[in-house]
């Protein structure tokens, strides 16, 4: 089976519908139509055509039979125009108010079309107030599952024009099929989710547990009616209001508490942003980018952002989290745990200072930084690590691997603690003097 | 299934143990495993500026060494006058920020013998 993740229908479409709908409701008719479109290599349905039910469509209070003869000339019809259009699925129209479930015969019908000559087929219902849903069938759990939508005020066939103007300079098919999950939608995350959202990236994966709070205002793509609303669903509108043809899913979790669950959603992506600029939460990445060996590019800004850094990994290849622990770990993150490990009470933690002009230049630089692993990751080779400088000074750099990093050489880890261990115990490094002045008590 | 019982754990474990036999003060701390709990956790004494504390523990995180050990220091527990010890009695010898996957309890040891040398020269807030 070809699962929707999306579905695209324009203005003139839903207004097809509902003409419809006003007019066989009205007599308590069910009705429906066959509707048409593309298939997007994101598995994003574009709805462009409608077949009206026929002359000899039949309807009864509680069913409905299309004229297929009728569409199959209809059909033939518009494909000679268009090549590329394939019959997507049908609208069902139930003239009762309620809830547009599917009935159990719809499920049937869908699922008999799914296994047969029609897997990516999908149903829409219209109830008798006007409201639609899509539906389609879970191929794993045999389950119905309702598919976004979002309805389009634009021309049809948007897609490319909307794209005209960068369709050169990306590698636009092979992008339309990536999968780019986002960690942490702070300051820095929205911006990065916001550009990586307009560059034809199939689908993106938000990931973030926190509202839009008062202080949030100028440092987020959110605006003052977004208080209270999570930041995930504000920056999937953000992303959706300027390229539609991207899938944005939205995870609404824990990342520490959850970790079963965020390695399953990072397993479904070809590349993970740590975009928190928390250690504690990049470790955990860390860990999980290296056993699925997934790419991933970590970012943060230093405090009052007066500089931050991007830092690409190519799993088991390049410098991990862990190699570059110390270059990346003193980022700052504005994030409740850490407020409490620092002793730092929830009001100065809003204190935290920093610009979104200056957060914003990292956050650019990780979603660039982002794109060219996507697109040219062999840039790897020359250069992992950038430190930004406020102002205006950018430095490349190339991390190598720890010898002995517990995370992504633990042979070498091992062999280096045991090599320290036949060894004289050396005298640890603590803070200065503290050592001489213990001994001498 | 727990950290310690993959093979790299294992191996990790027991070399954590090799280093904590390798000093003098680690030495007297003992692996237990608390059975009610399922905690893993080094336990053993510390004496700073003569004040000995008969049961410091260093507790496992389950996701070790991806996320940084809880320690207690007991018998006779810390006063509660800083921001360094939490309400449950756990103390704040290092923020999440500091911990990497390089730590072991032989450092983490060393980390509390600084953090009760702070404690009893006043110098924690």
């Amino acid at each position: 089976m070809i699962n929707a993740r999306k579905v695209l229908i324009y203005e003139s479409g839903v207004q097809e519908v509902k003409k419809d709908e006003m007019f066989w409701a009205g007599k308590g008719l069910e009705s429906g139509k066959y509707f048409l479109g593309m298939i997007h290599s994101n598995r994003v349905f574009e709805i462009t055509d409608f077949i009206d039910a026929g002359p000899n469509a039949v309807r009864t209070p509680a069913s409905y039979s299309p004229d297929n003869k009728y569409a199959e000339q209809r059909k033939a019809e518009l494909q000679k125009q268009k090549p590329d259009l394939r019959l997507l699925g049908e609208y069902h129209l139930h003239p009762w108010n309620g809830p547009t479930q599917p009935s159990s015969g719809d499920f049937c019908q869908l699922r008999e079309i799914k296994n047969g000559i029609r897997p990516w087929y999908i149903i829409m219902l219209v109830n008798a107030e006007g409201e639609l849903k899509f539906w389609d069938i879970d191929g794993k759990e045999e389950k119905l599952t309702e598919v976004p939508h979002q309805v389009l005020k634009l021309p049809e066939n948007a897609k490319e024009e909307l794209l005209s103007r960068i369709s050169q300079i990306v590698q636009s098919e092979a992008l339309a099929k990536k999968s780019v999950a986002i960690v942490g939608l702070g300051s820095g995350g929205s911006v990065i989710s916001r550009y990586l959202g307009v560059t034809g990236i199939g689908r993106l994966v938000l990931i973030d547990n926190e509202e839009l709070e008062l202080p949030n205002l100028i440092r987020h793509e959110g605006t003052i009616e977004d208080i209270g609303k999570p930041k995930t669903e504000i920056c999937k509108r953000s992303i959706e209001s300027h390229n539609p043809f991207t899938v944005v899913e939205t995870q609404v979790i824990d990342v520490l508490k959850e970790q079963e669950k965020l390695e399953e959603i990072l397993d479904t992506c070809d590349l993970i942003i740590g975009a928190t600029g928390s250690a504690k939460v990049n470790n955990l990445i860390n860990k999980i980018s290296l056993d699925l060996n997934k790419p991933t590019v970590y970012g943060g800004v230093f405090e009052k952002a007066s500089g931050g850094y991007v830092l690409a990994v190519q799993p088991n290849k390049t410098a991990c989290f862990n190699c570059a622990f110390e270059l990346a770990s003193k980022s700052y993150a504005v994030d409740e745990n850490v407020s409490r490990n620092y002793g730092i009470p929830i009001e100065e933690l809003h204190a935290q200072q920093g610009l979104y002009v200056d957060i914003s230049l990292v956050a650019l630089m990780v979603a660039k930084v982002g794109l060219a692993m996507l697109q040219e990751p062999d840039f790897i080779e020359k250069y992992n690590f950038l430190l930004y400088k406020n102002p205006f000074s950018i430095q490349k750099a190339k991390i190598e691997r720890r010898q002995d990093c517990a995370s992504c050489n633990f042979e070498g880890w091992v062999k280096a603690t045991e090599e320290k261990l036949l060894k004289e115990p050396e005298k640890p490094k603590a803070r200065a003097g503290f050592f001489s002045r213990l001994w001498r008590r | 299934m727990e950290w310690y019982l993959t093979r790299a754990g294992a191996k990790r474990l027991q070399l954590e143990a090799e280093q904590m036999q390798s000093d003098e003060g680690s030495r007297r701390f003992s692996l237990y495993h608390d059975t009610e709990t399922g905690d893993l956790m080094w336990r053993g004494p510390v004496s700073v500026h003569g004040h000995l504390h008969q049961d410091v523990r260093l507790i496992y995180d389950e996701n070790h060494p991806y996320e940084k050990m809880t320690i207690y220091v007991r018998k006779p527990e810390l006063m509660k006058h800083t921001i360094h010890i939490h309400p449950d009695g756990s103390c704040c010898v290092m923020r999440d920020e500091e911990w990497s996957p390089q730590w072991t309890p032989y450092t983490v040891y060393l980390t509390v013998l600084r953090f009760l040398t702070d404690y009893y020269e006043g110098r924690l807030e």
